[in-house]
Parts: C-alpha cells; sequence; structure tokens
C-alpha cells in the first residue's frame, strides 16, 4: 500500500541570479514498510525533496498525497495545500525525522529530547517519561537518560535523535545525511537500527545520504540536478 | 503544557547562566533603584512629618535671619548665631493667642578632629511637657533650673556608655547624668539635654535664647499672631508647617530628577530583556525549527520561547527586591552625605505597595519586551533546520 507519493514535484529557488531549480518533474511512490535511500551528490536535491515529502516545505510545482489525500501541492494549478498547522499536525501523528547535525536540544537530558514529541501530541508526563525511557532503552542508551547533548557521544547523540524521531510511533521516519558526521562504527550502528525498525517494527523509512554504498537492504532512488535518475 | 514549557524555558535560561545571570541582575537593579527612588519620596516626606510633630509646636520664633534656615537648623541640630533676648521671650510668651511655649537655647560643639559634632540642648521646664513621645528610659528631669546636670538621648548614652551618676565633662565643667531618654528615632537621640540656664551659662550665652516654641489656642489664630510678632524688630516667626511645605518644596523640584532617573532605570530593564530575548530568538532558529520540524504548534512555540522572558523577568524582580532591602542602608547614608538636610530616622520607606507596585511595573514591561522576540521565534520555519539553521 502507497503511503507517500510525489507527483510530479517541482522546487524552485529564486536567486539574486535567475531561479535555481532544485527538483524538477520528481515522481516517487513510497510503499509503507519500505526502506528508501535517496541518494545524490550534493546540490542534487536530497534534502529539498526530504522536506517536501516531510511536509516541512511546498512543492513548486506538483503534490504531496499521504494516505491517499494531498496535503501539499505547488501554486502552479492551484494550491491544494493544508493550512502550515494541519500540516504541523500530520507530522507530529505520523512522521518522525533525523538530521545529520542531530539537532538536539543542548540544554535538556536525553530524556527530555526524546519525550518533546509525546509532550506535543498531548501524553501525560509520566507516559512520555516511560515511552522515552523505553525507545533510549531500544537504542542502547538507558543508561544515558539523564546526560545532555554536550556529554555525549556523536553517535550516541544521533541514537537519542533517533529515539526521538520514533518514540510517538510514526508511520513514517525521515533522515536526512544521518551518518555524515559519524565515524564508520557508529554510521554501521545507526544503519543497523534503521534496518531493525523496518524488520521488526514495519516502520517506513526514507533516508537521504551521499554515500551508495548505505543504500543497503531497500530501494534506492537516484537524483542528479533534481531529477531522479533511477 | 504550560509547566513543560516553563520547564525546558528554564533549563535554557540555566544553560546560558553567565547572560541569564546578567541579565536578571540588570533587572533586579532596576527593580532595586526604582523601588528605593520612590520609597525615599515617600520616607523622606514621613521623616519630615515625624521630625516636625515631634518638635510639639506649632510655631517657632527665632532671631532675626531667614527663619526657614533657622528651623531647619533647629530640625537637624545646629548652631544658630542669632538670638532672641530673654525679655523679648517674656513678651512673646505672654501673647493671648499663646497657650504654652517652651524656650530653647541650641549649641553645636565639633569634635577635637572636626569629623563629627555634638549637640547640647538647653531646655526649660515646659520642653518635656509639649514634646510628644518623649519619655525617660531611666533617671529622672533635671532637679532644679540651674543644676549642672544633663538628660542624653538614648544614642548618646550608647555610644558614650553612659550611665546615671557618671559625669559628662562639657567645655570643661563637669555634669552629672540625671537621666536617659528612650529611643525615639528623632534628632533627640543625639542630643544632650541641659537646662536652660546651665547651658546658657556653659556657652556664655546669658539671658540668650536660640528658639521659643509656640503652642496656640487655635492654629487658625497663628496669621494674626505671626503679623503682630514681626513687628518686633528681632525676630522672626514661622509656621512649623510652612518649614514642612519648604523643604518638601525643594524636594519636589528634584522630584523630577528623581522620577526620570526611575524611568532610566525601567528602561534599561525594558532593553535588557529585549536584548537578551532577541539574541536568544537568533541563536536558537534551528533550535525551533526542530520543534516545528518534529510537529510543535506555533502557540506552544511561543509559549516556549515568552516563557524565558517570562522567568527571567520573575528572576530578576525577586533578586531585585532582595537588593532593595540590601541597598537601603547604603543609600541613606548616600542621601545624608549628599543632601542638606535629611530628617532624623529611616528615609526609604520600603512599604509593600511600593515593592509590589515597582516590581509589577518591571516585571510587566520585561514580560512585554519578550513578545516580539517569540513571536520571531515561534515564526521559523522547519526549513530553517535542513538549511542548517538560516531562515
Amino acid at each position: 500500500m502507497t503511503i507517500l507519493a510525489a507527483e510530479h514535484v517541482g522546487r524552485d529557488y529564486p536567486q539574486p541570479r535567475g531561479v535555481v531549480r532544485a527538483l524538477d518533474n520528481v515522481s516517487l511512490a513510497i510503499e509503507a514498510g519500505e526502506h528508501v535511500t535517496v541518494t545524490g551528490a550534493s546540490g542534487s536535491g536530497k534534502s529539498t525533496l526530504l522536506a517536501i515529502l516531510g511536509l516541512m516545505e511546498r512543492p513548486t510545482r506538483g503534490r504531496v498525497v499521504f494516505r491517499g489525500d494531498v496535503v501539499s501541492s505547488g501554486r502552479e494549478g492551484g494550491d491544494r495545500s493544508v493550512s502550515a498547522s494541519r500540516l504541523a499536525a500530520l507530522r507530529l501523528e505520523h512522521m518522525g525525522f533525523v538530521f545529520q547535525d542531530f539537532r538536539l536540544l543542548r540544554h535538556a537530558s536525553a530524556l527530555d529530547n526524546v519525550r518533546l514529541p509525546l509532550e506535543f501530541a498531548g501524553a501525560s508526563r509520566a507516559t512520555s517519561r516511560v515511552e522515552a525511557e523505553r525507545w533510549l532503552d531500544r537504542v542502547g542508551l538507558g543508561d544515558r537518560a539523564h546526560r545532555k547533548p554536550g556529554e555525549l557521544s556523536r553517535g550516541e547523540m544521533q541514537r537519542v535523535a533517533l529515539a526521538r524521531a520514533l518514540v510517538h510511533r510514526p508511520a513514517i521516519v525521515f533522515a536526512d545525511e544521518p551518518t555524515a558526521n559519524l565515524d564508520r562504527a557508529n554510521a554501521e550502528r545507526v544503519h543497523e537500527l534503521f534496518a531493525e525498525f523496518v524488520r521488526d517494527d514495519g516502520l517506513t523509512v526514507v533516508v537521504a545520504t551521499h554515500h551508495h554504498d548505505a543504500a543497503r537492504g531497500g530501494r534506492e532512488v537516484r537524483l542528479r540536478e533534481g531529477v531522479v535518475e533511477s | 503544557m504550560i509547566v513543560r514549557s516553563f520547564a525546558l524555558a528554564l533549563a535554557s535560561l540555566r544553560f546560558r547562566g553567565l547572560r541569564s545571570a546578567l541579565t536578571a541582575l540588570g533587572i533586579g537593579l532596576a527593580t532595586a533603584l526604582a523601588a528605593t527612588t520612590l520609597g525615599f519620596r515617600v520616607g523622606y516626606e514621613e521623616a519630615l512629618e515625624r521630625d516636625v510633630d515631634a518638635m510639639g509646636y506649632q510655631v517657632l520664633v527665632t532671631g532675626k535671619g531667614c527663619p526657614h534656615e533657622a528651623a531647619t537648623l533647629i530640625l537637624r541640630g545646629g548652631s544658630i548665631p542669632m538670638y532672641i533676648q530673654q525679655g523679648v521671650a517674656e513678651h512673646i510668651v505672654s501673647q493671648p493667642e499663646v497657650r504654652d511655649a517652651t524656650r530653647f537655647f541650641m549649641q553645636s560643639v565639633s569634635s577635637e578632629d572636626g569629623r563629627s559634632a555634638q549637640l547640647y540642648v538647653g531646655v526649660d521646664e515646659r520642653f518635656a511637657e509639649l514634646r510628644p513621645g518623649i519619655a525617660l528610659q531611666r533617671g529622672a528631669w533635671f532637679s532644679s533650673a540651674v543644676a549642672d546636670e544633663v538628660v542624653l538621648g538614648y544614642n548618646v548614652a550608647e555610644y558614650r556608655r553612659l550611665e546615671l551618676g557618671d559625669s559628662l565633662v562639657v567645655q570643661g565643667r563637669s555634669l552629672t547624668v540625671r537621666g536617659v531618654l528612650d529611643k525615639l528615632g528623632t534628632q533627640d537621640d543625639g542630643t544632650v539635654f541641659l537646662p536652660l540656664a546651665t547651658a546658657q551659662d556653659l556657652f556664655e550665652r546669658r539671658d540668650r535664647l536660640t528658639g521659643i516654641g509656640l503652642q496656640l489656642h487655635d492654629i487658625g489664630a497663628a496669621g494674626t499672631l505671626i503679623d503682630r510678632l514681626y513687628e518686633l524688630p528681632s525676630v522672626q516667626v514661622v509656621r512649623m508647617a510652612q518649614v514642612q511645605a519648604t523643604i518638601l518644596g525643594i524636594l519636589t523640584s528634584v522630584e523630577g530628577l528623581l522620577f526620570a532617573f526611575g524611568g532610566l532605570c525601567l528602561l534599561v530593564a525594558w532593553l535588557g530583556v529585549l536584548n537578551a530575548a532577541l539574541l536568544s530568538a537568533y541563536e536558537r532558529r534551528g533550535e525551533m525549527g526542530v520543534l516545528r520540524a518534529i510537529g510543535c504548534s506555533t502557540p506552544r512555540l511561543f509559549l516556549m520561547a515568552w516563557a524565558e522572558s517570562i522567568l527571567l523577568a520573575a528572576i530578576g524582580v525577586v533578586a531585585g527586591l532582595a537588593l532593595t532591602f540590601a541597598m537601603r542602608g547604603g543609600f541613606e547614608a548616600f542621601v545624608r552625605d549628599t543632601l542638606a538636610f535629611v530628617p532624623a530616622g529611616p528615609v526609604v520607606a520600603l512599604r509593600p505597595g511600593i515593592l509590589a507596585s515597582c516590581g509589577m511595573a518591571v516585571l510587566a514591561l520585561c514580560v512585554l519586551a519578550g513578545v516580539v522576540p517569540a513571536l520571531r521565534s515561534a515564526r521559523q520555519t522547519p526549513m530553517t533546520t535542513i538549511r542548517g539553521g538560516d531562515s
């Protein structure tokens, strides 16, 4: 079953020297439980595609369909996007995000970082604590729950970010260059965790990376200058 | 949601500890200075009223010269080189409007190093009767109108460690301590009282008076009496209420300056919070973008950012109120060194109403200062995160 689809999506960025076309006529359907890796060189449009699929940015052209409903579309041909607050609610309910440089709140403990999505969703303090502890255990950081990001290694920080992306049980997780700042061992650990969540939890994962060898155990979508190559 | 927003805001403030502490200190100083300024205005007026009431008379007659200056000198304690002849005094107190009167002679003697002075006041037998609230803590008033005796103000007895029967040498003459007054919180606490004739003799001003305090049957008749007394060639007459009004008038002239100072304090606090909140909003663009990306709503994001300003303001105001009490002694010492006349007793009134109004004003300003930065934070797009912190 297709959970998310990009239909003829294009994205332009106006610049002083003219319009930069980051994506052009990209169509992509992602099935539930699928592990998709978007690869391509720097500037090929991977992050922009993830941002559009993750409902963080609207396309200039085309549309994004989530579980059969158009949720975001370009102004060309009539804007059928839902409101920004509805998009935020969709992200909170169904999506998780992992970023290249972790993006944890530096002043909050690992536990407090992980429980954020649950708190935004209105979970009680006790529930969010129990769930956050459970997910920290799953990523192997149960004993680091009360440490702040500055007291964790980069690999540990990315695993905290992974727990934060999964704690509210989203249908789909987007990871933008999640291993780019990690050493080989930590990068391997993160890939293993993604594979485990897809296999054991039926999670849908979309990973953007410029490493071709990172596309393992799933479908690879290659981008080149904003266009899908394969 | 509100509790967690404040908990996260507190964690964020602690993370930026030095900046938060400096901003809170700025707010605290502004609160303290505003409260002290306002408290001084109220406290000074009350202390002056207390001092004037403590004199126990409504009209003061002094030797020729500026009567307001003389009254001020009498209030603060000092030597006035103009005197009233005893014979003129008898004429004055015999006026029909006068119900009662007290004659006094006042002399200030500097210490050898010139850094302090002791006030000696010779008083007649009516002094203790007219002075409201004056009471002996121990001992008695003078045994006769010419006795070589003194009654000490509370502070004089404390500082000099003098007891009843001890000897106090004044102008080379030994006087016996006959009594010690209760603590009054006025100039009297630092005064040595002698029988009027003894004081006049001691300072070689026989039959001379510094002033006469008059109590009238009817204060409404003061105008008539004053007009009549002005016909005497060697005296000046003034109502104590006029003295009070004159001194307060001088204070009122600097009131604008005081309130401008207070306003400046509030402006500094407002700018401090605005600056800290804007800086925080700028630095945390990426952080806010992440929260937006993971689904935080705009109102919640606004609350999280605003909570920092609210907490900073609250911490600053509480610290400021504590600072107000800590600064009080230093401020009082400063105004006593600076102003020509300061009434006895505390002149900074730190009433709950004053503290509350200053605290609330600073709090409201600082909380409002946080609104715009919080709105800017709440408007961050999720793409801020994807693009590496730049929106």
